[in-house]
């Protein structure tokens, strides 16, 4: 009898978990396009912190002046509240940049691999650009 | 005549309801199957030390490519649409990919069962341990995580998790692999020094042409479970917008009978 065997090493492993937060659900590919990225300024409809992923609602206004819903999906909810996020992480009102990959389908507004970053400069989510190993 | 005592009579009378009780066989089969030395101390919770599966860059636990699939598995993945995934329902993980998830679970190790509390899903695994007089599932009774008996040897905890309905990713959630009603999961766990090792082997007969394997390692944990995990099924769905379709919707197909057998053309 032959067995196959996938062991992964720790270093890797963890390295690729912290690029890939929402993995635990999905995997992200087939919904967002890594060959683009996207930032916007919105405000902060609001925040629905449950598993298994919390969702951000932002309002923004586009180019063109019409205002459009955007849904930013974060890592779960128990994986956060271990950092110390509540339901209260942003509260309708707060004006964010979000910066990431965007969805695939087309007329569709959504966002992968976030950084999001405050009005007042402070990044509130992500970090380093949105850069990733995969790049 | 032979005399026998009124303490005789009692202490023979309990020999032999010992011998005609339906546990006595059990108990000696559990006593004979394992002492203290062979049960590894793995109660308690614990959490991957060798990171998260990483679908976006290589599938794991496995790597589909170098599985031994059917034709049919093949078939099936390539008609598959992942907004069908029962994940998306809420419907939660199961066994082999419910070990490889990169949440916390907790071991409690009793003397009739080993309960498993995952955080991911709320799922609350019971494993039966053979000796003990516990039920057992029905020709015809199959169940989402399957039926689990256990038992040590050798300082490992082994879980046989049989009776799981069909599942559209019940071999690998992330790869959208099927699994049968013949799935038979394995799992090996026991300690390496600080570390929890657990080995899983599935095999189906239906889906794979061989076992597959993987083995992760598991840190002991002091932080408690997140619990309850509470699936939001709005949620869950939030992002299937953003997935190209992989079928269009089909046109309405409206079929008029009539009365005298024709057909009535547009």
């Amino acid at each position: 009898m032959r067995l196959r065997k996938c062991t992964v090493y720790a270093v890797t492993a963890v390295a690729l978990i912290l690029v890939n937060p929402l993995n635990a659900h999905h995997s992200q590919r087939p919904f967002y396009d890594y060959s683009q990225w996207v930032e916007i300024e919105g405000t902060v409809n609001r925040f629905n912190f449950g598993n298994p992923h919390p969702v951000l609602y932002l309002q923004v206004t586009e180019p063109d002046g019409e205002t459009v819903e955007w849904k930013l999906l974060f890592p779960p909810a128990s994986i956060l509240m271990r950092r110390g996020w509540t339901a209260e992480q942003f509260v309708p009102g707060d004006i964010v940049t979000a910066r990431g990959h965007p969805s695939r389908r087309s007329g569709t507004h959504g966002m992968a691999r976030l950084t999001i970053t405050r009005s007042d400069g402070t990044v509130a989510f992500g970090g380093g650009g949105g850069a990733s190993s995969e790049e | 005549m032979i005399k026998i005592s009124r303490s005789s009579r009692i202490a023979a009378a309990a020999f032999l309801l010992f011998l005609a009780t339906p546990y006595s066989d059990s108990t000696l089969k559990a006593q004979s199957r394992a002492t203290a030395a062979e049960t590894p101390d793995i109660d308690g919770i614990w959490f991957r030390s060798d990171g998260g599966c990483t679908p976006d860059g290589v599938t794991c636990p496995f790597v589909v490519a170098e599985l031994p699939l059917k034709a049919r598995t093949l078939g099936f993945r390539e008609a598959f649409d992942e907004p069908l995934a029962p994940k998306y329902d809420c419907v939660p993980s199961v066994v082999p990919s419910l070990v490889a998830d990169p949440y916390k679970f907790q071991i409690e190790q009793l003397a009739d069962r080993v309960v498993i509390t995952y955080e991911k899903d709320d799922v609350i695994r019971t494993v039966w341990m053979e000796g003990h007089g516990n039920p057992q599932p029905k020709v015809g009774d199959f169940y989402q995580q399957g039926h689990s008996r256990g038992w040590y040897e050798e300082n490992q905890l082994v879980v046989e998790t049989t009776k799981f309905t069909f599942d559209p990713v019940g071999l690998d959630d992330m790869s959208n692999l099927p699994s049968s009603t013949s799935k038979k999961v394995t799992e090996r766990y026991w300690r390496d020094g600080e570390l929890m090792t657990v080995e899983v082997t599935t095999v189906d007969p239906l889906f794979l042409n061989a076992p597959i394997q993987f083995t992760w390692s598991f840190e002991s944990s002091d932080e408690p479970l997140y619990l309850p995990y509470g699936c939001d099924p709005e949620l869950s769905k939030e992002a299937l917008e953003f997935l190209p379709p992989k079928y269009e919707d089909p046109d309405l197909v409206r079929i008029t009978v009539s009365p005298y057998g024709e057909q009535p053309r547009d």
